[in-house]
């Protein structure tokens, strides 16, 4: 296994595919950015994500109730799917990345960090924030003809919240961390 | 390295899935674990064909349900009206919302399809051992792995139909059992296309090799 | 475990260690200026939602319909103002209990006599309310009112009647019965909607019905204290000896009937607007008033002879056409006796109709003999010039017979008979009967005629008239008279055609001199010549044309020959 510095890659010579990707930014990237992350999903999650104003009576909707309604039409299945995918995982995401990468700044190592961060790498393809992002657009491009549909505050964070997320993925050196909490073993 | 490159497996290494960790494995012990994250260890994939093979099958299964069943039910004024997948995609297309109906179509029916066909074309073309293009099937393996979880933005477009449309009496929107039935299968083609291992598609070829 | 591993972590530490050592001297990233920023975004967000959130209240509700929390909104005016949170039962199951929150700027208002209530679908008489909850559900509206500032309210089961601020003032009717009258019926003074019922309600006392309404501004200056109201049924139907009277309101008035008043003197500075709850007596109707306000009344009789078929009680007594008075009771006697019938009709007359208010003063007051006799010296007087009671037909349609009061020079001379209850009245026979009388006499007189006299005279003109017109020299006369226009008719017909005929032939001749004309030089002397010979052409034409007007106007001419000369 070659030794690679900040910002190579290696492939592998057979299929192409990455092995391994030193990242070209200190730690502190990830951290921020997961920081970030997390303030936009608390104000995506807080705030109203759209009011929807038919003749007279308006809904307005957050992220969480949409899970709600879905629950209490008795579909509990996707109920839990949606919530897993569109509030647990991203969140759970941060999380572990704040679990992991905070005491490493400070060169401590937590209890349960390694677990933590192989939870964050199972929980990577299962945190589908812009997927749900762009069923929102097609939610909203469905109604827009039967309604007038006012976004709210937490749409802009939820669409902020996508970058940000996949800025803290990409900024994230994995090597460099398993590397960085060997010792603890 | 291209001449005779080193298969770890070979040589007793095993490179730990989860955190890259090359380790030299004794060969008689059963469960051997990552040194650093404490993964299992595996050469390959456990069960990988076998686990692909039942996730797929069940796949399969659910697909009919889910485009059978009504996904989601308009009711206006009292009158329902049950949508199926195919259904909505119609009303899309007959209501002048092109691109939207090509949306749908793509991420609601072709993309569950195409997952289904990829999976078992890669299934099938492991199991008889094909030579064919190792590289593309890879990379075919690749783009069914990213692709899947797009699937889901028609259930996400219910989630939020039904949160937002509640008029009472004047129009609802009622979640319809096949939406279970597909969330089911987009979430069933991932995990089977995260337990398929693609390094069987290059075994194959090794073997032969031998 | 293995060495390379090992060495190669150990490497790799080192550089990254020596590499960490490098980017830690740079201090603090850049990059922290993200999450910076994101978190000073996200705190003015919250410190935005809490400034900005009005005061949370507590209303409690006896039987509130349609409330959902997070979404029954609350308004004032149709704005909106606030929202339910939570809905939720008392302890004691009674009562439900909302808590609500409210926008910033509304809560300097929410004083003590602030008030909620459910705005549901009204279809009162007052006109259809609140439509729009059909569709977009039951909201709260809310009345604020200054005072002391409150947080917990209670609200009202129903919409209160008037808005609190609504300028105006309430006063109170009593009447006989509530007929058509309940909330929402309308007020009207000259046909102008200016207020309405607030509520119908039996009196303490029981014995009459008091009726709350509010007058608008600035109607409610008009109530004085010599202000009548009156119901305004809404179809007013009455089959009297004036005829029949239809006369029906609107819709709603239809419903709920309708209350009207009227203010007499309107400039009469004695007559101050009155102050709100004065009460007033609400009439049933608008004669109702003036009856009530026609105190002095004369009682009578008479006795009619012939068939009072078609009087009823309160059938008018006219005066020359006016109504002064009404029949009271209509008796039967029979006089064993003198074996005669008996009608006694008894009346009333009011004499405020009759005289005006200074002049009965006059008259009652003043003591004179006769009328401590209890004589009518005045009414003695009238029956002296004539004056005469008899029934009249008020409708042929319906045979109402009425009481007519009039002077009939002619008539016998009688006079007001006293002695019974009250005194009576002269009457002569009724209309019907005279003119059964009448067609009496003439048939007796055309009896009398010399009829066949007359007819036989007549019959001789018309046969000497005959005669003329079938001699023989008239006929003769006729005869050739008919003739003689047949034969100028058949001249003129000739005439025509003649002409005609000639007509065509000058076309023709005018068409080829046309085409010759054409194809001679216009300057030679021929062509002089054709001129010359059109132009006689044309006047012969011309006096042809002549003749054949004049014969038109006077065909006798071909008989006759024109006035002066012969053609």
């Amino acid at each position: 296994m070659p030794h690679l510095q900040k910002g190579e890659k290696a492939l592998c010579p057979r299929c192409g595919a990455l092995v391994l990707e030193r990242k070209s930014c200190s730690l502190d990237y990830p951290l921020a950015l997961a920081l970030t992350s997390l303030v936009l999903f608390i104000i995506a999650n807080v705030n109203t994500l759209m009011k929807m104003n038919v003749g007279g009576r308006s809904e307005s909707e957050t992220i969480v109730s949409g899970v709600n309604e879905l629950y209490a039409q008795g579909y509990w299945e996707i109920a839990a799917l949606v919530f897993i995918v569109s509030i647990l995982a991203p969140l759970l995401k941060i999380l572990c990345v704040f679990y992991v990468l905070m005491p490493l700044k400070f060169n401590i190592r937590l209890r349960y960090a390694k677990q933590a961060f192989r939870f964050y790498e199972i929980l990577h393809p299962w945190a589908m924030t812009e997927v749900y992002m762009l069923g929102i657009l097609v939610a909203i491009v469905k109604l827009a003809d039967l309604a007038t549909i006012n976004t709210g505050i937490a749409l802009y964070a939820f669409a902020a919240l996508i970058p940000f997320m996949a800025a803290t993925d990409s900024t994230l050196d994995d090597h460099e961390i398993w590397e960085r909490l060997e010792p603890s073993d | 390295m291209k001449n005779r490159p080193i298969i770890a497996a070979r040589n007793g290494y095993l490179l730990c899935h989860t955190c890259h960790l090359l380790s030299r494995v004794e060969t008689n012990s059963p469960h051997p674990f990552c040194p650093r994250c404490n993964s299992r260890l595996h050469s390959r994939k456990t069960d990988s064909l076998a686990r692909t093979w039942a996730l797929t099958l069940t796949a399969y299964i659910l697909y009919i349900p889910a485009n059978l069943l009504p996904i989601m039910t308009v009711i206006m004024s009292g009158r329902g009206e049950p949508d199926t997948i195919f259904s909505g995609v119609k009303s899309l297309v007959l209501g002048g919302m092109w691109p939207l109906a090509l949306l749908i179509f793509f991420a609601s029916i072709t993309v569950p399809v195409l997952k289904l066909l990829a999976l078992t074309y890669l299934l099938l073309s492991v199991q008889f051992k094909s030579h064919w293009r190792p590289r593309e099937r890879t990379i075919l393996y690749r783009i069914t792995e990213c692709v899947g979880r797009w699937s889901m933005i028609d259930i996400f477009v219910i989630a939020i139909l039904v949160a937002l449309v509640k008029l009472g009496a004047l129009a609802t929107i009622e979640a319809g059992a096949g939406a279970v039935a597909f969330g089911g299968v987009v979430v069933i083609t991932m995990l089977a296309a995260m337990n398929f291992d693609p390094r069987l598609i290059w075994d194959a070829m090794e073997n032969d090799h031998d | 475990m293995t060495e390379t591993p090992e060495q190669q972590k150990t490497n790799s530490e080192e550089g990254d260690t020596s590499v960490l050592t490098v980017e830690k001297s740079r201090g603090f990233s850049i990059v922290w200026l993200i999450p910076l920023v994101a978190l000073l975004i996200g705190a003015w967000l919250a410190y935005k939602t809490i400034s900005e959130a009005g005061p949370t209240i507590t209303i409690t509700f006896k039987n509130p319909g349609g409330l959902e929390a997070g979404k029954t909104k609350i308004k004032f005016k149709d704005v909106e103002v606030g929202v339910v949170k939570t809905v939720r039962l008392s302890d004691d199951l009674s009562k439900v209990i909302l808590t609500a929150t409210l926008e910033k700027s509304v809560e300097s208002h929410l004083g003590e006599g602030t008030q909620f209530w459910v705005v549901e679908p009204r279809f009162g008489l007052s006109g259809v309310t609140g439509l729009d909850t059909l569709i977009a559900g039951h909201y709260i509206e809310v009345e604020f009112a200054q005072g002391k500032p409150k947080r917990e309210f209670t609200g009202l089961e129903h919409a209160p009647k008037i808005s609190a601020d609504t300028p105006g003032r309430r006063f109170t009717l009593l009447g006989e019965s509530a007929g058509s009258l309940s909330e929402g019926t309308r007020l009207f003074f000259r046909d102008i909607q200016v207020g309405r019922v607030l509520g119908v309600d039996l009196a303490d006392d029981r014995s009459n019905v008091v009726i709350e309404v509010f007058v608008d501004a600035p109607y409610d200056q008009l109530i004085r204290d010599n202000t009548r109201f009156w119901q305004t049924s809404s179809i007013d139907m009455s089959l009297g000896a004036q005829g029949v009277n239809v006369k029906v309101g609107s819709f709603l008035s239809l419903l709920g009937g309708g209350i009207t008043f009227e203010t007499p003197n309107l400039q009469d500075p004695n007559h101050p607007p009155s102050k709100p709850g004065t009460k007033f007596v609400l009439f049933k109707d608008f004669a109702s008033i003036a009856e009530g306000s026609y105190i002095h009344k004369i009682g009578m009789m008479m006795n009619f002879d012939d068939s009072v078929r078609g009087l009823s009680v309160g059938a008018p007594v006219e005066l020359r056409g006016i109504q002064v008075g009404k029949v009271t009771e209509i008796r039967f006697k029979l006089d064993i006796e003198k074996r005669k019938l008996k009608i006694p009709v008894f009346i009333e007359i009011d004499i405020d109709r009759i005289l005006p208010q200074s002049q009965i003063k006059q008259i009652m007051g003043a003591a004179s003999p006769e009328r401590a006799a209890g004589r009518l010296p005045a009414l003695e007087a009238l029956i002296d010039q004539g004056l005469r009671a008899r029934l009249k037909s008020g409708n042929l349609l319906t045979g109402q017979l009425y009481v007519d009061l009039d002077f009939y020079k002619d008539s016998p001379p009688m006079s007001l008979v006293y002695g019974g209850e009250l005194p009576e009245l002269p009457t002569l026979p009724s209309v019907t009967q005279e003119f059964m009388n009448d067609a009496t006499e003439i048939m007796a007189k055309l009896k009398k005629l010399p009829l066949d006299k007359i007819g036989n005279e007549l019959l001789g003109t018309v046969q000497g008239s005959n005669r003329l017109m079938n001699s023989q020299d008239v006929k003769d006369t006729i005869r050739s008279m008919n003739t003689a226009l047949q034969d100028v008719h058949q001249l003129a017909q000739t005439t025509d055609k003649e002409i005609v005929k000639l007509t065509a032939n000058l076309d023709k001749s005018l068409t080829t001199a046309v085409k010759v004309l054409e194809q001679i030089d216009p300057g030679s002397p021929m062509m002089v010549d054709i001129n010359n010979a059109l132009d006689e052409l044309a006047s012969s034409a011309r006096s042809i044309r002549a003749l054949t007007d004049y014969l038109e106007r006077h065909p006798e001419a071909l008989l006759h020959g024109k006035a002066g000369a012969k053609k």
